[in-house]
């Protein structure tokens, strides 16, 4: 399911629960930053383990057509190259990954295992003669493009954004996955005090049961699903859409 | 507060121990020592066991810069509990003043910690102290204040757990007395077993040299046992010199 930005609830809705079952109301335990850490940590795992913050973004194409990995971008979906401004936009064309290949940017020639003139290899020859290769590959945390991206005014990238990194830190928990949150957030404080006091490992055990993440019958297992599962105006049109055979 | 008055206890007690009369071996003073020695400790252990703000006093405190290092501080403006983690400390935060021109304040509450531990706190940007996370330790009878070195912090208020303090003549006994009125039972017992305690130790002891091994040095003039003049029964029996 879409994320619902003006759903979205504050740490502290979470904190609110954590703080009581741990006993911390006026953090004589664990410091705030130490539960709000843990809030983040858990959405940023849950993140990691099901996509559920897809972000977009558009940068003017610089001269060296070398650009920054975006911060908080863990997983590349969509480039697209194109013409005009992001609010007007004019040709598109697909960027597509380039195995292998290495540039110092714009203008500095290439090398790849598969080259694009490689007619005296004896072993494994090749000659693409080809214009307008739109491809990039990433080195060094830098994704770099081909000359050929040169003629085109902004790069638009879509991809999966770290949630701590991405939402706003005063609201950023989806409550499709509020209970998932809060039972990781208990674990993780409750193992954190268990060295002082024994019986928060009661408390952690407990949680870790609840959640069980590494599992299929717990609160992560159910978060994740409710996350993955398709909007119905989606999955109806999907339907249709494959009812027909794409005729 | 309402119930007993420290003088009620006192008199109380003093009339138990039949110490009302003129000379008495207690003063009322002494047992007004007694009773806030005992109270405080019979106190101490009320507060740490019962999860209560009856005895949280409510301070305005003004903070100050150390010269030499460049900390923010306070000094402790009462005695109070050393209990587990700074526990005799119920709260610190920003004055109320503050908190209508700066709303981000007025839900921040000091939190505590210790030189040793703080170091870690600036590993990570949740935990960093801030103005708007602020730490306190304590050092002795100061309180330290991280996170506010940026900003002209002039007072704090703070909620302390403080103590009666026995050597306080100020106090004044005719008010209620600070302390669990269901204690106050406890409290007589306490006093009038180690009243009882004095009152049964001899008094005082003069240095005679009884305890003097040469106390069977004979200490009258020596006569002889043969004396009539010594022996009156040889008078009476009528004994004749032949």
């Amino acid at each position: 399911m879409d994320i619902n930005n003006n759903n979205l609830l504050s740490i502290q809705e979470v904190l609110a629960d954590v703080m009581v079952i741990m006993n911390d109301e006026d953090n004589h335990l664990l410091t705030p930053g130490f539960y709000n850490a843990q809030v983040k940590y858990a959405l940023d795992e849950l993140g990691f383990d099901i996509s559920f913050l897809p972000v977009t973004n558009d940068y003017l194409l610089p001269d060296d057509l070398m650009v920054d990995m975006p911060s908080g971008c863990f997983n590349l979906r969509n480039i697209h190259i194109y013409t005009g401004t992001p609010e007007e936009v004019g040709y598109v064309e697909t960027v597509y990954w380039r195995k292998g290949v290495q540039t110092r940017g714009y203008n500095t020639g290439v090398t790849a295992n598969v080259n694009q003139w490689n007619i005296s290899d004896p072993f494994f020859q090749v000659s693409i003669d080809s214009t307008s290769l739109y491809y990039f590959s990433v080195q060094n945390g830098i994704i770099r493009l081909s000359d050929d991206c040169s003629s085109f005014d902004y790069i638009r990238l879509t991809y999966d954004g770290i949630p701590s990194k991405n939402l706003d830190s005063v609201k950023m928990i989806p409550p499709e996955c509020r209970k998932a949150i809060l039972d990781w957030v208990t674990v993780r404080c409750a193992g954190a005090l268990k060295m002082r006091d024994n019986k928060y490992r009661i408390v952690q055990t407990d949680a870790e049961k609840q959640l069980d993440e590494y599992g299929l019958n717990g609160s992560w297992h159910e978060a994740k699903m409710r996350l993955v599962r398709l909007d119905t105006k989606k999955l109806k049109d999907a339907i249709l859409y494959n009812a027909k055979l794409n005729y | 507060m309402s119930g007993a008055t420290i003088r009620m206890v006192v008199y109380d007690l003093l009339g138990d121990l039949k110490q009302v009369y003129d000379d008495a071996d207690l003063t009322p003073f002494k047992v007004y020592f007694w009773v806030m020695t005992f109270a405080d400790r019979l106190r101490k252990q009320h507060i740490e066991k019962i999860d209560s703000g009856a005895y949280v006093e409510r301070f305005d405190v003004t903070t100050y810069i150390d010269t030499t290092t460049g900390r923010n501080y306070f000094t402790l403006p009462a005695a109070i509990y050393d209990f587990d983690q700074d526990g005799g400390i119920a709260f610190i935060t920003y004055p109320p003043k503050w908190d209508l021109s700066l709303p981000m304040f007025s839900s921040v509450t000091f939190t505590r910690t210790t030189p040793g531990k703080a170091a870690r706190l600036y590993f990570r940007e949740d935990e960093r102290p801030t103005p708007a996370n602020p730490y306190f330790y304590r050092l002795n009878d100061r309180i330290y204040l991280l996170g506010v070195e940026e900003i002209n912090l002039t007072s704090v208020e703070a909620g302390l757990k403080t103590t009666l303090d026995p050597n306080d003549l100020t106090v004044d006994i005719d008010l209620a007395f600070d302390f669990p009125q269901d204690l106050i039972p406890i409290l007589k017992r306490q006093i009038l077993d180690i009243g009882r305690f004095v009152l049964q130790i001899p008094t005082d002891k003069i240095n005679d040299g009884a305890a003097w091994e040469s106390k069977n040095f004979p200490i009258q003039k020596i006569a002889s046992v043969n004396d009539p003049t010594m022996n009156p029964q040889y008078q009476q029996d009528g004994y004749q010199q032949q």
